[in-house]
């Protein structure tokens, strides 16, 4: 067998069915849609009443069951703060708090969340005055492209309540593992965590740093 | 992922006659099942939300650990019991997957969490899926094949099983209670696992129409004493390469103390999670030396058949284990603080 092309072959279909499912956004019949998928699910999809608390907020919500939490906050209630990374649990960019404990929303039903409490980064705010972790990472700098930033800030939130930033630098480094960062800004996320845990005086990481020239150092 | 029919059951028994594992299937934490929806890998025509039915209990009864089939990750890591008494099971479970999945993942669905290698787990990929392996590289050069069995794959190509917790379940002799329509029985996990013959990743007893609903986990004097050592490819979020559950009772103190009874199982190696009856029979009634613990780990990994690509694998978990061994004669069970030292390249 030629184990190359069927590689390919492969990697293509699998590159398919991500796109297929990334597409099946609620509202959206994709029965019938993917030839590839056969099924005995009835086609007309009864829609799931669900009563949620969204930032406090009581909503009363008619979903396709399909829906992650992840899609209904950001398609049907317009709150895209929440990031879809990698839609399969292997990023933390969608990090949500639900009863106050940290969740990822791409692999949560909202079907199974009636008469839940969904916190998500619109709502750790109140009205101007920012929450003293966006606070950290404003001043640490701890982002650079900021796609994963509402994810890290919700899981540097409840990581704190947890009590788990109170150890030795490794113990806040574990626990905010959850959250990937491509930019790898991770010395400043962990700055601000750190600070807003009382574990180092609130400062800008930069302003710490002792820049030394080569030059000097040989002269 | 296809459209299916979602029911919030009203009661466990209802559940537990509704649910197949087929085509109607139970969603819990919803860690693994959405990821596999999502890839069409599995296509139930029903999903059976039963989180809210299952016990999130964790109780002591006498020497016994009961663990609710609906409590998650991190209620029982965090569990008091657990916290002070029974240290491989904690770090079992904090070391695994992160924290948000820890807080959604239950134990009744961690035990049932399917291989993580990507060819067994594609949806063109069918569930009895056989690749022979003809001392070719299989899948051409460049494919990850990390997690393809090296021990209990039958001279076949099939994928690991990747938790951690289970690990220490199997090591540690705990049993699993399944409900259905008649009662229930209980099962102990070494048996719990079914390898897989003809099919690319484990099977396990569990019948259509039945539900896990606790774990029993007795605590011996090992199990007290005990550590669990996870490599993988970064320090935190990742699964095993290779890990290693052990536990001993000592009578005495360093190298020249007796070992009176020990437990090992290995992660990230075995098609099933991975008990070593060969490895303890080569410590029980040793001198804790070093050489002792080369012995069990070379017993431990005797049978190892390893794909083309993962011989990396057998060395791997011998040093492992060995250094697991080693870890607790010498430092006894490790703080949470001393574990992160240590997985954060301090210790």
């Amino acid at each position: 067998m030629d184990f190359d092309s069927e590689l390919k072959r492969r990697g293509f279909l699998k590159n398919v069915a991500v796109a297929t499912a990334a597409s099946s956004l609620p509202g959206t019949l994709a029965a019938g849609q993917d030839s590839n998928v056969t099924t005995s699910a009835t086609t007309e999809q009864s829609k799931i009443g669900v009563s949620i608390s969204i930032n406090a907020q009581p909503r009363q919500l008619e979903i396709d069951p399909r829906t992650t939490l992840l899609d209904l906050l950001r398609e049907n209630e317009g709150l895209t703060g929440t990031k879809k990374g990698c839609d399969h649990g292997a990023c933390g960019a969608c990090t949500v708090h639900i009863d106050g404990k940290r969740v990822l929303s791409c692999l949560t039903l909202a079907a199974t969340l009636d008469g839940k409490s969904v916190t998500t980064i619109e709502g750790v705010s109140s009205g101007e005055t920012l929450h003293p972790m966006q606070e950290a990472f404003l001043r640490c700098d701890a982002y650079q492209c900021g796609y994963c930033t509402p994810g890290q800030i919700m899981s540097a939130i409840a990581c704190i309540d947890e009590g788990h930033t109170n150890g030795d630098v490794e113990e806040a480094r574990e626990w905010m593992s959850g959250n990937l960062c491509r930019c790898s800004a991770y010395p400043n996320i962990l700055a601000a965590v750190r600070q807003v845990a009382g574990e180092t005086p609130p400062a800008d990481p930069a302003e710490l740093a002792t820049v030394i020239s080569l030059r000097e150092t040989l002269s | 992922m296809i459209p299916f029919e979602f029911v919030s059951a009203s009661s466990l028994d209802q559940a537990i006659s509704s649910v197949d594992h087929g085509s109607s299937m139970a969603l819990a934490g919803g860690t693994t099942m959405l990821d596999l929806m999502k890839l069409n890998v599995l296509t139930p025509n029903r999903l059976v939300h039963v989180k809210d039915l299952l016990d999130p209990s964790v109780r002591l009864d006498g020497e016994t650990l009961v663990i609710g089939a609906g409590c998650t990750m991190a209620d029982l890591a965090d569990n008091a019991n657990v916290v002070d008494k029974l240290p491989a099971l904690r770090q079992s479970l904090i070391l695994a997957a992160s924290p948000q999945i820890r807080n959604m993942a239950t134990i009744g669905g961690n035990l049932l969490q399917r291989t993580r290698s990507t060819y067994f787990r594609h949806r063109d990929m069918p569930d009895d899926a056989v690749v022979l392996s003809d001392g070719e590289d299989p899948f051409g050069t460049g494919v990850d094949t990390s997690c393809l069995a090296v021990l209990g794959n039958g001279g076949r190509l099939v994928g690991t099983y990747p938790g951690d917790l289970a690990v220490a379940l199997v090591a540690f002799d705990a049993a699993i209670t399944l409900q259905s329509a008649v009662g229930t029985r209980s099962v102990a996990v070494r048996e719990f696992y079914q390898l897989p013959d003809d099919a690319s990743q484990y099977t396990t007893v569990m019948q259509p129409h039945e539900l896990i609903t606790s774990i029993e986990l007795p605590i011996t004097a090992t199990l007290r004493n005990s550590f669990y050592l996870k490599v993988r490819e970064r320090s935190s979020y990742a699964f095993a390469l290779a890990s290693a559950v052990v536990g001993l009772d000592l009578d005495g103190q360093g190298a020249s103390a007796k070992i009176t009874a020990a437990n090992v199982g290995l992660g990230g190696l075995g098609s099933t999670p991975w008990h070593s009856p060969d490895a303890e029979k080569a410590l029980i009634g040793q001198p804790a030396t070093d050489a002792t613990f080369e012995s069990a780990a070379d017993a431990a990994l005797a049978e190892a058949n390893p794909p083309v690509g993962l011989e990396f694998k057998v060395p791997l978990a011998k040093r492992v284990i060995v250094r697991a061994l080693k870890t607790l004669r010498d430092q006894g069970p490790l703080s949470d603080q001393q574990l992160w030292a240590m997985q954060h390249g301090r210790g």
